[in-house]
């Protein structure tokens, strides 16, 4: 089964097309990892797939419902982490769960049992009842991350989740999202670095609006016959076509 | 209903962590009504005046008496010369100098006006004093038209003052804070964040509205009963009347504040928009001027103040004693800018 199906999606602004006619799916359970250099659209397509912006023609199922249609139920079954940690800064780490839990529409119980398991999952205890502000961005990272996850959403979008952060903190939250996947839950993630492009199941490669590319990494090292995802990326994003 | 209860929770507990917050709720009520209603007041007192008395007679000592008799006059003394009388007029030491010259049996009076409404005044009591101690000294318009004030018989300016200043802090507090805070979600990122969830623009404003909208009302209260502690001030008018129209007034501001923050993307952008219509709403509001002495063009134009007319109403309600029949029209006339305001909003936020 597919968790997202993009059917010709496409973006306009006035005579700039950012998404043009965007056809491919990601499978239920798989990390998949959306590439691009700044302005080749992969912003504009994930507004569209969180339901952030409507497509100017096309259409897309997430969590099997149209975005077009469905925006409302869609929105229950996704989660969003962005590379901005939109977490309330002046709230602490409980109150931003109760918060966030309880506009996705959990009740009380069910609520408290998360956040129990949270605490314990994230390493979080006695750090609940701290101000967001005062955490390291590493933790804030995790927390941000454990935020999205809270109502159990299908499909986790994380749009460059690791700017900023050192390698140390990134290799360990890559093992967190690996593990997550593992449990079923897909994960659509933007990012820079091309380390991280090999955690993934599969890459898409956005160059000025179209997909020129979607494979697994080491199949498209083979077929570009380059080294590294780096070198993939250059001649990707440089013209050339997988 | 469960996700604006959550909503709301946040919101309270952001506001009151917030620590600029609570002095904005007890401080700012307390100042504003101390030093606005001390410092903007209209009655004229202490006009320091110079009597130049060639004449030097029994009639003319007993008018320099009534001057230094009364309280409303600081007589300065030194002026017995042409010049003297210019120099002091000219540094301000004096508002006015009064000459009475010999034998003529008429009083010259010259008056400082660079500030015309104290020289207005100056001249309306400088006139009642010598009518009163020499009769037929000015002329025909020196009777005196007994009348009698009504609602504020002393002319007392506080009692004018405090009602429009209780409408300017709920104003202030309604419009700014309701624009900052919502451009704070979009400026720190969390409404985007906010948009993938299912929450729905009405749950968002209402979310944003109703603490603000219990707060300014929380504030309308504390303002009164600084009226009645420090002043002595109490409504002449029900309560329920002056608390019904400020839950629909600040209705209407909520929803100015809510479009402003709509149209900018900045805390710094959203002040200077609030700012901006605010003073334009304040100055053409008759706190300071009366809306009847504008030019016709302003007059239609103070007719679409909110300001002007709750200030107009809260004054009625507390001097005049104003009961709901008293102030339905002006109710009617509330209702619509709330209504107006939050549908401009509601259509003008990009989410």
């Amino acid at each position: 089964m597919n968790a997202i199906e993009t059917h010709h999606l496409t973006k306009r602004f006035g005579g700039f097309t950012a998404v043009d006619d965007l056809t491919f799916s990601v499978r239920a359970g798989e990390i998949f990892g959306f590439l691009g250099a700044n302005g080749a659209g992969k912003t504009t397509a994930m507004k569209m797939l969180t339901g952030l912006a409507a497509p100017t023609s096309g259409d897309a199922t997430v969590a099997g419902r149209s975005i077009r249609d469905h925006a409302v139920s869609v929105k229950k079954r996704i989660g969003y982490m962005s590379q901005r940690f939109s977490l309330y800064e002046d709230l602490s780490v409980r109150e931003n769960l109760r918060f966030f839990g309880g506009v996705y529409g959990l009740d009380d119980a069910t609520l408290a049992d998360r956040i129990a398991r949270f605490e314990t999952t994230y390493h979080m205890s006695g750090r609940m009842h701290t101000r967001v502000k005062e955490l390291p961005l590493g933790i804030k990272q995790n927390v941000a991350f454990g935020t999205a996850l809270l109502h159990q959403p299908d499909i986790v979008f994380l749009d460059e989740p690791t700017g900023g952060v050192d390698p140390i903190t990134r290799r360990r939250f890559w093992g967190m999202l690996v593990e997550e996947a593992a449990r079923g839950t897909t994960l659509f993630v933007t990012t820079h670095y091309m380390d991280e492009a090999e955690y993934c199941d599969r890459i898409g490669m956005m160059v000025d609006g179209k997909l020129v590319a979607l494979d697994t990494p080491a199949r498209l090292k083979q077929t570009m016959g380059v080294a590294t995802m780096d070198d993939v990326f250059v001649k990707l994003a440089r013209g050339g076509a997988a | 209903m469960r996700i604006l209860r959550f909503i709301l929770v946040k919101e309270f507990t952001q506001i009151f962590r917030d620590k600029a917050m609570l002095p904005i709720l007890f401080v700012l009520p307390v100042v504003q009504l101390l030093v606005l209603s001390h410092a903007a007041v209209f009655e004229v007192n202490g006009l320091r005046i110079a009597v130049w008395d060639q004449d030097r007679t029994e009639e003319s000592r007993r008018l320099e008496q009534a001057f230094r008799a009364n309280t409303y006059f600081e007589v300065v003394e030194g002026v017995q010369n042409e010049a003297a009388a210019n120099r002091y007029l000219r540094e301000g030491r004096v508002n006015a100098v009064v000459m009475i010259p010999r034998g003529s049996g008429v009083v010259h009076v010259r008056i400082d006006a660079v500030d015309g409404y104290t020289a207005g005044i100056a001249d309306a009591y400088i006139r009642q004093v010598v009518a009163s101690v020499w009769p037929p000294a000015i002329g025909p318009d020196t009777r005196i038209v007994s009348g009698r004030f009504r609602f504020n018989p002393e002319l007392d300016d506080k009692r004018n003052m405090v009602p429009a200043i209780l409408v300017l802090l709920i104003t202030m507090l309604g419009a700014f804070l309701s624009a900052m805070n919502i451009v704070r979600e979009r400026e720190i990122g969390t409404m985007d964040q906010l948009d993938v969830t299912p929450i729905t623009r009405a749950h968002f404003i209402l979310g944003k509205l109703i603490p603000f909208w219990l707060i300014g009302l929380g504030m309308f209260g504390i303002g009164l009963t600084v009226a009645w502690a420090v002043f002595g001030i109490v409504s002449a008018g029900p309560l329920p009347v002056l608390f019904g129209t400020a839950a629909l007034y600040l209705l209407s501001v909520l929803g100015l504040g809510l479009w402003v923050s709509s149209v900018s993307d900045t805390q710094h952008q959203a002040m200077l928009v609030a700012w901006f219509l605010l003073v334009v709403f304040i100055l053409m509001s008759g706190l300071f001027t009366p809306v009847s002495s504008m030019p016709e063009w302003a007059r239609h134009i103070a007719q679409l103040n909110p300001v002007k007319w709750y200030i107009d109403l809260v004054r009625r309600v507390m001097l005049a004693g104003a009961g709901w029949a008293d102030v339905l029209p002006s109710v009617g006339v509330l209702a619509v800018f709330a209504v107006a305001w939050n549908s401009l909003a509601w259509w003008s936020m990009r989410r």
